[in-house]
Order: C-alpha cells, then sequence, then structure tokens
C-alpha cells in the first residue's frame, strides 16, 4: 500500500486511567496526498486520535491494540520522537504553541533541537519565512501578532522540518473568519504541494468551502462515518452526530427541499438541484418579516464620549454606546480594534480616562457607574472573559455561583435557592459538589456565566462566549443566556462567531479602527461587504446561496 | 518586549557582543567585586559599570524605579549597619578617628569609610546588572548559559519564562479583578486578612492554570523534538568577536587585580589608616 499515508487497523485504545477504552476498533485509510476532516462533538475521541497519530499518546500511556500504520509502516515500538519526522502538528491554541521569544526563534525551534548548524537555521528560517509570507514578522515577538499570523508561524515552524503529513488540531478555534479563510487558503497551497493534511475541526462550513477529500465521523470513540463531504451532508443521521450543519444546507433543508435531490450539496459554489431557487424562492415568501427596530426595553446602559489611550495608542476615540434591556447586542469588529478594550471598560475592569457610564438599577433609575468599586460595578454589569481559568478558582460548582452572594451577605436560605435553581437551568445541577476544574471546557463557560449572573446585574458582557466549542454546547450556553435574556437581563458579546450574530443577536455594533459605527441588524451587517471585510468576517453560507440563486433580497422582507 | 526588567532592542557595542562572553564577563567582574574591600579597586570598577551602562544605552526611565528602590534599600543597610555595628569599621582598621560625638554611638571615620565601601559594593553591581539583563536578550542568555555548562533544558527554560512572564501577568490581572468584582476582598478598602485569604486563593488558581498551560507547552515542545538530543544549537548563538575577547580580557584582568591586591594589601581589606 504505498499510497496510505496513514491507516488505522482495527484500533483501540485505553487510557491506564479509565475503565472504558476512548476509541473502539478503528479502521480507516488515508492516502497521501489527500485532505481529511475529521469530525465529532467533545470527548468523541477526536483528541486521542490525533495523538495517536502524532505519538504524543503511545502504548506507554494505555492499553492499544490494533496497528497505527504511517506511510504503510506499523509505528508499533517506535520512537515517539521519530514520529515527528513524519508528522507535523498544529494546536488550536495559537499562545502557547509559539515557544520562541520571535518569530525567527519559533520557526527554526525543530531544526535547533536537531543541532543542526547555525548557518543552515538561517537559511532553511529566510527560505520557509519567504514561502510563507512571514520574512517581515521574522525579528517580531508574539505579542504582537495576530492569532492568524500566529497559526502561519506555527505552520511554517513545523514545515521547515519536511514533515509529510500535517496534522491540525482545531487551528481555526482562536481566528475570525476571515483569518480562518486566509489561513484554509494556505493550507490549500500546502495540499496542492502534496502534504497530506489531517485536520479536526468544528467549523464545517468555513472548511467546506475549500474542500475535502474525506470525512471522519467519530462518536463515543466510535468511527460512525467515513465518505466523502457530499455523503456526509445527506446522511440521515447527521444530527444525531450533533455536528454544525453548514448555514445554506439547514436553509434548503427548513425550506422543506429534499437533500437526496441535491447535486454537489458540499460545494457551495455548484450546489443545485431541480426547482431547488423556486422552492426556496417559496420560502423565504412565507417567511415572517422581520419586524423593524424592535421594542426593547428601557435602557440597561449608556455610556457617552468614551476614549481610551494606551502609551501613544489611541484605542477608542469619542464612542457612544447603549443597550436596552432583553436586547441582545454582538459588539463586532476585527482583533485590535478595541472591542475587548470596550468591554472591559464598561465593565469597569479598565479604568475610565473619558466619557460616561450609566446604567438602570432595579428602580429604573440611572445610576452613574465611574467612580465605583468594581464589586459594586459589578452588580449593575458582569463580565465573563472568554478563559473559564480566569473566571474560576477551583471551588465546588456550587460555590463557586455562591461565592458572590456570600459575599454580599445574602441569607444562606436564599442562596441555596437561588443556586440550586440556577444550576438547575444551566444544567449543572448533577455536578454540584464537583471541583470546578473537573468540568468539560463546555461546563465550566457555562459555569463562570452563572457565577456572574447571579448577582442579577441588568447589562452581561461576554467575550467570545462561544470560542472553543463544539456545536452542542456553545447551543447549550446560548440558550442559556437566551433565558437570562428573556428575564430583563441585556446581553453584550464581544464576537465574530457568525452563527451566533446571525441567529441569536438583535442589534449589532461594530467597531472600525476605534469608532463606533452604527447599531444595525444582523441581516443588514451581513449585505454590506464593505462592513463585513472591516469587521474580519465573511459572507455567511445561506447568504452565499441567495446571491448565487438571485434570490438575495427576497428573504424575510425588508425592514 | 517593554516589560520590567525586559530585554532592551538598541544599537550599542554591548548589544553587539555575545551572549556568553557578556555572562563571563559579568560573573568575572561580580566575584571582583564581592572580593575586593579596596576602596582604590571598587571606586574604579563603579567608574567602569557606569560607562558600561551609560554606552548600553538603556533609558533612564525604564530602570528608574529601580536605581531608587536600590537607593532606599541601600542607605537603610547603612543605617541598620551603624544602628547594630558602630565599630565595626575601628575593629577592620585597628585605630579610631572619632569626628563627631561621643560614647558607644560616636561618628569615626572608620565607620564612614568602611560603609562608603558597602555603599560602592551597591554602585558596581547594580549598574553593571542592569547593563547585562537589559542588553542581553534572553535566547542569547539562554544560548549564553548553555555555553558555559548549563544544561540546555534549564537553559531553555529560563527563557521560555521569559517568554510567556507577560501572558501570565495579564492572565492574572484578569482574574483578580473578576475575583473583586464578585466581591472578593482584594481593593485598597479591604482588611489585610481578608486580602490574604482572597490573594492565596488567587494564587493557587493561577497556579493550576499556568501548570495546565505548562503542560500544553511541553508537549507542543516535544511534537518539534525538543529533549531528543544531548545537544542542541541555538537560533541566536553569535560568533565572538573583537568587542569579546576585549571583553573578556578587560574581565580577566580586573579579577587578577583584585586577587593581586589582596596578596600586595595583605588581606581583603586595604588599610588608609596603618
Amino acid at each position: 500500500m504505498a499510497d496510505s499515508a496513514l491507516q488505522f487497523d482495527n484500533v483501540t485504545f485505553c487510557y491506564e486511567t479509565q475503565a472504558e477504552p476512548t476509541l473502539k476498533n478503528i479502521n480507516f485509510t488515508i492516502s497521501t496526498g489527500s485532505k481529511t476532516l475529521v469530525l465529532g462533538p467533545s470527548g468523541s475521541g477526536k483528541s486521542t486520535l490525533i495523538s495517536l497519530i502524532n505519538a504524543l499518546v503511545t502504548e506507554e500511556n494505555g492499553d492499544l491494540s490494533g496497528r497505527v500504520l504511517i506511510n504503510g509502516v506499523d509505528q508499533t515500538g517506535k520512537d515517539p520522537f521519530d514520529r515527528s519526522l513524519l508528522v507535523g502538528t498544529i494546536l488550536q491554541d495559537t499562545d502557547r504553541q509559539f515557544v520562541g521569544l520571535t518569530v525567527a526563534e519559533d520557526i527554526a525551534f525543530v531544526l535547533e533541537n536537531e543541532g543542526e548548524p547555525l548557518a543552515k537555521l538561517r537559511q532553511a528560517v529566510k527560505d520557509v519565512a519567504e514561502r510563507f509570507g512571514l520574512t517581515e514578522l521574522l525579528p517580531l515577538g508574539p505579542n504582537v501578532l495576530s492569532g492568524g499570523q500566529k497559526q502561519r508561524v506555527a505552520l511554517a515552524g513545523v514545515l521547515v522540518g519536511d514533515s509529510p503529513i500535517l496534522v491540525l488540531d482545531e487551528p481555526l478555534a482562536s481566528l475570525d473568519p476571515k483569518a480562518g479563510q486566509s489561513l484554509l487558503e494556505t493550507i490549500d497551497q500546502l495540499h496542492r504541494e502534496g502534504i497530506t493534511i489531517i485536520m479536526v475541526e468544528h467549523r464545517i462550513d468555513e472548511v467546506l468551502r475549500h474542500g475535502v477529500d474525506q470525512v471522519l465521523v467519530l462518536e463515543d470513540g466510535e468511527l460512525v462515518f467515513d465518505g466523502s463531504a457530499n455523503d456526509l451532508l445527506v446522511q440521515p443521521d447527521f444530527h444525531d452526530w450533533q455536528l454544525a450543519q453548514p448555514a445554506y444546507v439547514s436553509l434548503i433543508e427548513k425550506s422543506g427541499y429534499a437533500l437526496d435531490d441535491l447535486t454537489d450539496i458540499a460545494n457551495i459554489a455548484k450546489v443545485d438541484g431541480p426547482k431547488l431557487a423556486v422552492k426556496l424562492s417559496d420560502f423565504l415568501e412565507t417567511q415572517p418579516a422581520a419586524t423593524a427596530a424592535e421594542n426593547f426595553g428601557s435602557t440597561a446602559l449608556e455610556a457617552t464620549g468614551i476614549a481610551y489611550q494606551y502609551g501613544n495608542r489611541q484605542i477608542l476615540t469619542d464612542v457612544d454606546f447603549s443597550v436596552q434591556k432583553k436586547e441582545w447586542l454582538a459588539l463586532i469588529g476585527e482583533n485590535g480594534s478595541g472591542k475587548s478594550t470596550l468591554a472591559r471598560l464598561l465593565a469597569g475592569f479598565l479604568p475610565l480616562q473619558k466619557g460616561l457610564v450609566k446604567a438602570d438599577d432595579k428602580d429604573e433609575k440611572a445610576v452613574e457607574l465611574n467612580d465605583l468599586p468594581l464589586a459594586e460595578h459589578a452588580q449593575y454589569v458582569g463580565y465573563v472573559s472568554q478563559n473559564p481559568n480566569e473566571m474560576l478558582i477551583g471551588l465546588s460548582v456550587f460555590e463557586e455561583v455562591a461565592a458572590g452572594l456570600r459575599l454580599r451577605d445574602v441569607s444562606e436560605e436564599v442562596i441555596d435557592e437561588k443556586v440550586l435553581a440556577a444550576l438547575k437551568e444551566a444544567n449543572l445541577y448533577p455536578y454540584r459538589n464537583w471541583p470546578s476544574q473537573a468540568l468539560s471546557f463546555g461546563q465550566k463557560r457555562r459555569l463562570s456565566v452563572l457565577a456572574v449572573a447571579i448577582l442579577e446585574p441588568s447589562v452581561l458582557i461576554l467575550d467570545e462566549p462561544t470560542a472553543g466549542q463544539d456545536d452542542i454546547s456553545a447551543k447549550g450556553l446560548l440558550t442559556y443566556l437566551q433565558s437570562l435574556r428573556d428575564k430583563g437581563l441585556a446581553l453584550v458579546t464581544v464576537t465574530h462567531d457568525m452563527a451566533l450574530i446571525e441567529n441569536w443577536a438583535d442589534r449589532v455594533a461594530s467597531l472600525v479602527n476605534g469608532q463606533l459605527t452604527r447599531q444595525i441588524s444582523p441581516k443588514t451587517l451581513f449585505e454590506s461587504a464593505d462592513l463585513l471585510s472591516e469587521t474580519s468576517l465573511i459572507q455567511p453560507s445561506d447568504q452565499v446561496l441567495l446571491e448565487r440563486l438571485g434570490l438575495k433580497g427576497k428573504e424575510r422582507g425588508h425592514e | 518586549m517593554n516589560d520590567f526588567l525586559g530585554y532592551q532592542e538598541r544599537d550599542s557595542f554591548i548589544h553587539k557582543m555575545n551572549g556568553t562572553s557578556k555572562l563571563i564577563v559579568f560573573i568575572l567582574l561580580t566575584v571582583a567585586g564581592i572580593l575586593s574591600f579596596d576602596m582604590r579597586f571598587l571606586i574604579g570598577l563603579t567608574v567602569f559599570s557606569a560607562l558600561v551602562l551609560y554606552f548600553s544605552k538603556i533609558s533612564w526611565k525604564s530602570i528608574r524605579v529601580l536605581v531608587y528602590l536600590t537607593v532606599i534599600f541601600a542607605v537603610l543597610n547603612l543605617l541598620l549597619i551603624y544602628v547594630f555595628a558602630p565599630h565595626y569599621g575601628v575593629e577592620l582598621y585597628h585605630s579610631k578617628t572619632v569626628l563627631l560625638g561621643s560614647g558607644y554611638y560616636a561618628l569615626t571615620s572608620q565607620q564612614i569609610f568602611y560603609e562608603l565601601l558597602v555603599l560602592l559594593k551597591y554602585c558596581f553591581s547594580v549598574p553593571l546588572s542592569l547593563a547585562f539583563l537589559l542588553t542581553t536578550q534572553p535566547s542569547q542568555l539562554a544560548a549564553g548559559l548553555n555555553k558555559v555548562g548549563v544544561s540546555y533544558k534549564v537553559a531553555y527554560a529560563f527563557s521560555l519564562t521569559l517568554r510567556y512572564l507577560p501572558t501570565i501577568q495579564d492572565e492574572f490581572q484578569t482574574t483578580r479583578k473578576v475575583q473583586e468584582a464578585r466581591g472578593f476582598a482584594l481593593g485598597k478598602k479591604a482588611s489585610l486578612g481578608k486580602k490574604l485569604v482572597a490573594s492565596t486563593r488567587l494564587l493557587l488558581a493561577l497556579a493550576f492554570s499556568t501548570l495546565e498551560k505548562v503542560e500544553t507547552i511541553s508537549e507542543a515542545m516535544a511534537l518539534r523534538r525538543f529533549g531528543k538530543k544531548k545537544k542542541r544549537t541555538w537560533y541566536y548563538a553569535q560568533s565572538w568577536h573583537l568587542a569579546d575577547w576585549i571583553g573578556l580580557l578587560f574581565g580577566i584582568a580586573l579579577l587578577a587585580l583584585a586577587i593581586l591586591l589582596v596578596s600586595v594589601d595583605g588581606g581583603r581589606f586595604w588599610n588608609p589608616f596603618a
């Protein structure tokens, strides 16, 4: 089998510390030079699969049966260090895999460890930097690079060692859609150069825009699907696998059109079927028109004349911002546009240099927040960071939520009642006595929202609430947020998650170069190519399809 | 990299010197300065390190705070020496010249002379350490440590710490704010006891997440073959130039002079009162 890059032959793996195998009887073959997408919800065994490929996990870490073959050679008993000569790996955490102090040093890392002479190091770094367009970044450190640039450095750092198989573990997780597309283009270029690509990624919609040769789906440690993307999207079991359906496929399915009648379903530029346009057009006309300028409650938070300077850099210039009760506002903008700074200023995490922030208290009286201590500020504006490790401090799940109330001298009975009710609503009740560190990433995120929301602020600000989560846990969190909003809370989510913006947010505020543009509806945003580009977003795939079929503007009536 | 005590990119011949040679010269001069209690030598060494700091083009602003702190510490140190051992100078130099006052705390020129020596030790070591730390890129320092015999894993851990310090600082700041917002007493008004409990918890949480981070980083490093071979090379390793040899000569010469003075003075102390 000369043309198989990677083969799993009846592989079963059980970690030493676990009773149940994480992977069960896995069989598949990936041919040399192909591009494979690996899908599956968290806990389905994807990480273990990747670790068996790049030898982070070997027979030393547990009970391994079956064979892993790379380029036709059985890897049992081989030195794990040598595996990296065959397989290069890109991780999802762009920051932690950057080990050098500068781009140049990070790229050279593999060769340094091989003890290559200095002249060869410098030449190889120069060559690979040219190939990836990184030459000008060589002397810079990771703190001034964007997520997309860091992923490109990671690619260069792996490929400088000439690994013919490239494994990517959620490479898009910390990138905005535009940077994601650009990284996918680079990956495509490597694919054309003959490198075998194996990619784990939740964001199917974005990956499919560049096409894949093969898709593997894992569920509970078993391989439940091995085939083409076209076959995957029409699988009757698709929804059972808890995968994120591409937006255009969702639209077609919702219209009642049979997916089996489509040709080239995985290719958004080609997908078509008999009378597809007619069916979609009919469907769009039956959709209720979005009510223009929906009437929310009164103002929950109002900020005027906010400006912020860091060193010599003006980050925010004269920003006016307001959010109403029961409104869900998405705050968007490209990296460095100042959206996180604005969020932190509103939450009182950064000192206001200029401007005024006011919030409504329970009696709808406006309270000035400017000089309040953070503990009091937090009773009006809650802030949830995107890193749950920054939010939780290792108490039990119950205590993490109760802490904020306890420190405000709420009586124990009230605390018990409130916390248990909240835990039930967020589906965390069964874990109430666990230490918070033992939860999964998605559960930790929900818990950190709870710990802040329990103080019943008027506004909840969340930084990238869905980043790094699979479809099912992201939806779980968003559903919980919606229930909070329905009770009268205003939500501000800093995000570049297009599904969140399109399906959950009421309005969008975008920051461009430190200035806030008009607050608009998500629909208006997705119709403006300029604004999408300025905020590092891309057109959602359902809009792409409607535009190609000449149906744009028909959907959901006009405001 | 404009962090506290971080490397500062400048164009000076001291920056151009090789990490290894700078490290060796730094060690030689420090040993010489610690060894000698000869006023003449220490004045010379202080002038030398002041020149080194001047030529390294480090901005005053970036070292200001540290220098003030050192001055406060040095003054405190000198006062305490006087409080606890006002006769130490007299004992050292076997003579007593009273300048002011009388009795136990009488001020003697021998005591002043001794305390000046202590002050000079601060005056040579602080500029020298600053010039060394701020002109040596951490990777070059790691390469230098490795060259003088420190295991490359230890040397790399050192430069990695500097690499991740800003990240951990950021995370700590946010965690702190989050806990303050929840109501944990960390602000100015809180009592010391409450602050202590809350800070301990905070540090534990930070330690947890740092450990987790270390795990990912070490995996990422292993995936790129760190630790595979007994030796590794360094992208930022530098070859030796004339300046390095000259620096090394200076270092050796000054240490030799310090040793020579010990034998000429008949001990580590030079006694002008004899």
